[in-house]
C-alpha cells in the first residue's frame, strides 16, 4: 500500500467525505493481505486467533464504515500507471453496494475462519491454510472497493489464485489438485472473455471508471458483444452454465472454504461484477443473461437432485441459486439479485458449515452412510433444518423473500417483452425454485431420518462438535431468518435493504406466494417421501453427472486439444525437429567437407610453399659448399655469360 | 720485317689461358692451381705481347707484360705463403678438404 502514501497529496478528495473514511478504505483491504504475510511468519498456535483478530476488526470497520456511509460514494484515486499520457488510475469506490458486500464478506469470513479452529485443528498446514484464507478475503474485498474495472480485474484474478491454493489444499490427494486446476482453468476461460471485455469497454468509452461508465451507459447503450464479454467474467467465476463444472468439483477443498467459496466470495463476485456493469448491458446481451441464469438455475436444480455426495448437492443448489440471482440481473433486477446474493450467503454458509460438522461426526460425504443423525447432531440439524428451509423458500425465512422479489420481477420483466416466449424465464426459475426443495428435502431425510446405514462407523463415535464449530450454525441459521430482513414475512418490499439499493420498479403478484409456497410444500413432500429411484436409470444418470456436462466437454474440448496437441507434437517431432536435425548433419557434412578442402587446399598450399622453400634451400645450399673451384667455376660461368650477353 | 699474323698469337695465348682455367678449375692440389693462375696470366701477357706490334713507337703492351710478370710474381709469393700457412693449419693443401667456406 506504499503507492497510496505516496500519492496521497495526489489523491482526490471530495469534500463531503472526511480523511478518517478515506483511512478506512485503505486499511480495509490491506488487513488481510497483512494478514496474509504476517501468517507466513506466525506460529502455528496463533495463526487461527491471528486470522480471526483480523477479520473480526474488519468486520468491526466495515460496520463503521457502512454506518457512516452518505449518500455520495467514498472515492480514493491513485495514479498507476500513465501510459503515453492515458493515466490507469488505481481508484477504489465504497458506495453502499460495496459496503454491504463488505460486512457480508468479514462476516462470513469471521464465523467460516472461527469454525476452522475446530474443524481443522488437527491440519498440519494449519497457518497455510489461515494465510490462503486471509489472501481470499483481500482479494474479494479487492473486488468489492475497487473503483474501476482494471482494478477489479487484478484482484479478480487473485480470487482465482485463492481458489486455487484453497481448493487444492489437499494437495496429497490427486482429485484435489485436479480440481482446483480445473477450477482455474475454467475461469480462465470465462476470464478471457472479461478481459477483452474490459479492452472493448475502454475502446467504446475512454474510461474503466464504474462511476463515468454507469453514467455514459446510462445515456448511450453500449455494444451487445461488449456486455456478453464482460458477461463471460460471471460466468467463469459464478459457475454459470457452460462452465459450472468446477463448482462440484472444488468440493475437493475442506469444507469451511467451500462455505465461503459459495457464500461470500468466489461465486458472489460474479453476480457483484454484473451489479457494476449493469448499465453497459444493452437489452440483447440482458436477455441473453436472463437466459443463461435460467438455463443455470434448472440444470443446476435438477443436477442436485440425485447426488450422493452430501457437498455435492449444496454445490449444485448454489449453481442453481447463482442461476436465479443471474437471471434477476437479466430481468434488470440488480438489487433483488444482491438481496438474494445475501441472505443465500447466510443460509448456504450456514449449510456448508452444519455439513462440515456432519462429515466431522461421521467422516463421509456420502449421503447413503447417514442417516438418523437428528437426535446424535441436534443442533446441527436445527441448524441445517433452518437453513435448508431457507435455501428451499419457505415463508418466514429469509430466502423465501428474495426470491419473492427475483421471481416477481421476472414476470413483471416478462409481461413487458414482446415475445409471450419470455414467460419461459420466469416459469423456468419457479420451477427451479420447486426443484430446490426437493432435492433439500431429499438431503434433509437422508442425512438425519431413517437409520442409520454407516458400518463403518457405528453411530455412538459420532458426536456433536465444540462451540467453535456449533457458534457459527447457529449465527448463520439465525441470520436465515426473514425478520431480520424484512418485518413483513411475505414480502420483503419495504424492507430495509431496498431502502439503500432501490428497486427500480416494485412488482408484486397477489398469486405468486401462494403458487410458490405450493410449489415449495409439493417438492418438500415428494422430496421427503421419495423413495431412492436406481442409479441406473437415465434420469438419475443425466443428474449426476450433470447433463454428461463433463462428457460433452472431454469430447467437444478435451479430446480434440488433445489431438491436436499430439497433432502438434507429432509435427514439432518430425518436422521442427527433422529441421533441426537436419541443418545438424548438413552441418556436420560441410565440417567434412571443409576438413577435405582444408587438408588438400590450405594445407596443401601451405605444406607446398613450406616443400618448395626447402628445395630451393637445399639446391642454393648445395652451391654454397665451401669449395673453392666450384665458386671460381660459377664466376667464370657467369663471367662468360655477361660477356656473352653484352657481345 | 713481316710481321707475324697476330691470329696465331692469340690461338697460343687462348690455348693457354684455357689449359690454365683448366688447372686452375680441376686440379685439386693449392700449388697446381697456383700454377694454372700463373699460366693464365702469361697466356695474358702473350696476348699483350701480340697486340703491342700494332704500337711499335711506345711499345706499351710489352711494358704491361713486364709488369704483369713483376706482380706475377709477388702475387706467387704471397700466395705461396698463405698455401704454406694454410698447409700449416689444416695440415692438407688439398682444394676440396677446405671447405671452411660452408660452415
Amino acid at each position: 500500500m506504499g503507492i497510496f502514501a505516496a500519492n496521497s497529496e495526489r489523491l482526490r478528495m471530495p469534500v463531503a467525505t472526511p480523511q478518517l473514511l478515506h483511512l478506512l478504505t485503505i486499511v480495509l483491504p490491506a488487513l488481510p493481505f497483512a494478514g496474509f504475510l504476517a501468517l507466513a511468519v506466525a506460529s502455528r498456535r496463533i495463526a487461527g486467533i491471528l486470522a480471526i483478530a483480523l477479520t473480526g476488526i474488519g468486520l468491526i470497520l466495515s460496520i463503521g464504515l457502512a454506518l457512516s456511509l452518505s449518500k455520495q460514494p467514498i472515492t480514493l484515486l491513485a495514479n498507476w500507471a500513465i501510459l503515453s499520457g492515458v493515466s490507469f488510475p488505481i481508484s477504489l469506490r465504497v458506495d453502499a453496494l460495496a459496503a454491504m458486500m463488505l460486512i457480508l464478506v468479514h462476516f462470513v469470513a469471521l464465523l467460516v475462519q472461527i469454525y476452522s479452529i475446530s474443524y481443522l485443528h488437527d491440519e498440519p498446514k494449519l497457518r497455510r491454510y489461515f494465510a490462503y484464507l486471509q489472501l481470499f478475503i483481500g482479494s474479494m474485498l479487492g473486488i468489492v472497493m475497487a473503483g474501476n474495472l482494471l482494478v477489479m480485474y487484478a484482484f479478480w484474478e487473485l480470487v482465482g489464485l485463492a481458489s486455487y491454493l484453497l481448493i487444492g489444499f489437499y494437495a496429497e490427494r490427486q482429485a484435489a489438485s485436479k480440481a482446483a486446476m480445473k477450477a482455474f482453468l475454467m475461469n480462465r476461460v470465462g476470464d478471457i472473455g472479461f478481459l477483452l471485455g474490459i479492452f472493448l469497454t475502454y475502446y467504446y468509452f475512454h474510461t474503466l471508471d464504474f462511476e463515468i461508465l454507469s453514467l455514459k451507459g446510462a445515456s448511450a447503450i453500449a455494444p451487445t458483444v461488449l456486455g456478453l464479454c464482460l458477461f463471460m467474467g460471471c460466468v467463469g467465476k459464478s459457475a454459470q452454465f457452460p462452465l459450472l463444472t468446477w463448482l462440484p468439483d472444488a468440493m475437493e477443498g475442506p469444507t469451511p472454504v467451500s462455505a465461503l467459496l459459495h457464500a461470500a466470495t468466489m461465486v458472489a463476485a460474479g453476480i457483484f461484477l454484473l451489479a457494476r456493469i449493469h448499465p453497459l448491458l444493452s437489452p440483447d446481451a440482458l436477455v441473453v443473461i436472463a437466459l443463461i441464469g435460467t438455463i443455470t438455475a434448472v440444470w443446476g436444480g435438477y443436477s442436485a437432485l440425485f447426488q450422493m455426495d452430501i457437498k455435492k448437492v449444496l454445490a449444485f443448489s448454489t449453481v442453481s441459486q447463482l442461476g436465479l440471482m443471474v437471471a434477476a440481473m437479466g430481468t434488470g433486477n440488480v438489487s433483488g439479485a444482491m438481496f438474494h446474493l445475501l441472505t443465500h450467503a447466510f443460509f448456504k454458509a450456514g449449510l456448508f458449515l452444519s455439513v462440515g460438522a456432519v462429515i466431522h461426526a461421521v467422516h463421509t460425504q456420502d449421503m447413503r452412510h447417514m442417516g438418523g443423525l437428528r437426535k446424535t447432531l441436534s443442533t446441527t440439524f436445527i441448524g441445517y433444518t433452518i437453513c435448508s428451509a431457507a435455501l428451499a423458500g419457505l415463508p418466514f425465512l429469509s430466502g423465501f423473500l428474495s426470491k419473492e422479489v427475483i421471481l416477481g420481477e421476472a414476470f413483471a420483466w416478462a409481461s413487458d417483452q414482446r415475445s409471450k416466449l419470455a414467460y419461459f424465464v420466469p416459469v423456468l426459475l419457479l420451477l427451479s425454485s420447486g426443484l430446490t426443495a426437493l432435492y433439500m428435502a431429499r438431503q434433509w431425510r437422508l442425512i438425519f431420518f431413517g437409520d442409520y446405514r454407516n458400518k463403518d462407523i457405528p453411530l455412538t463415535q459420532a458426536h456433536e462438535p465444540d462451540w467453535f464449530m456449533r457458534g457459527p450454525v447457529i449465527l448463520l441459521a439465525i441470520f436465515s431468518i426473514g425478520l431480520w430482513f424484512s418485518i413483513n414475512p411475505l414480502s420483503a418490499h419495504g424492507s430495509w435493504f431496498f431502502q439503500i439499493l432501490p428497486i427500480t420498479e416494485e412488482a408484486s403478484f397477489w398469486w405468486l406466494a401462494p403458487i410458490s409456497i405450493g410449489l415449495v410444500l409439493v417438492g418438500g413432500w415428494v422430496g421427503f417421501r421419495m423413495p431412492e429411484p436406481h442409479t441406473n436409470s437415465v434420469f438419475v444418470q443425466i443428474s449426476i453427472s450433470y447433463g454428461f456436462l463433463d462428457v460433452v466437454y472431454k469430447y467437444i474440448v478435451i479430446s480434440p486439444t488433445h489431438r491436436l496437441a499430439s497433432l502438434l507434437s507429432r509435427a514439432d517431432r518430425r518436422v521442427i525437429d527433422g529441421l533441426v536435425n537436419g541443418a545438424g548433419i548438413s552441418t556436420v557434412v560441410l565440417a567434412h567437407l571443409t576438413r577435405v578442402v582444408d587438408r588438400l587446399g590450405v594445407d596443401g598450399l601451405v605444406n607446398g610453399i613450406a616443400w618448395l622453400a626447402g628445395r630451393l634451400g637445399r639446391m642454393t645450399r648445395s652451391v654454397q659448399n665451401g669449395q673453392v673451384q666450384s665458386y671460381i667455376t660459377a664466376a667464370v660461368v657467369g663471367l662468360l655469360l655477361v660477356l656473352w650477353w653484352i657481345l | 720485317m713481316q710481321p707475324v699474323d697476330s691470329h696465331l698469337f692469340l690461338i697460343v695465348g687462348a690455348a693457354l689461358f684455357s689449359i690454365g682455367l683448366a688447372v686452375v678449375l680441376l686440379k685439386r692440389h693449392a700449388i697446381v692451381v697456383l700454377m694454372g693462375i700463373e699460366l693464365m696470366l702469361n697466356a695474358v701477357n702473350i696476348n699483350l705481347v701480340a697486340f703491342s706490334q700494332y704500337d711499335p713507337d711506345r711499345l706499351q703492351g710489352q711494358m704491361l707484360a713486364l709488369f704483369v710478370m713483376v706482380v706475377a710474381a709477388a702475387e706467387s709469393a704471397v700466395a705461396l705463403a698463405i698455401v704454406l700457412q694454410v698447409y700449416r693449419h689444416f695440415r692438407t693443401a688439398q682444394l676440396d678438404e677446405l671447405n671452411e667456406l660452408k660452415q
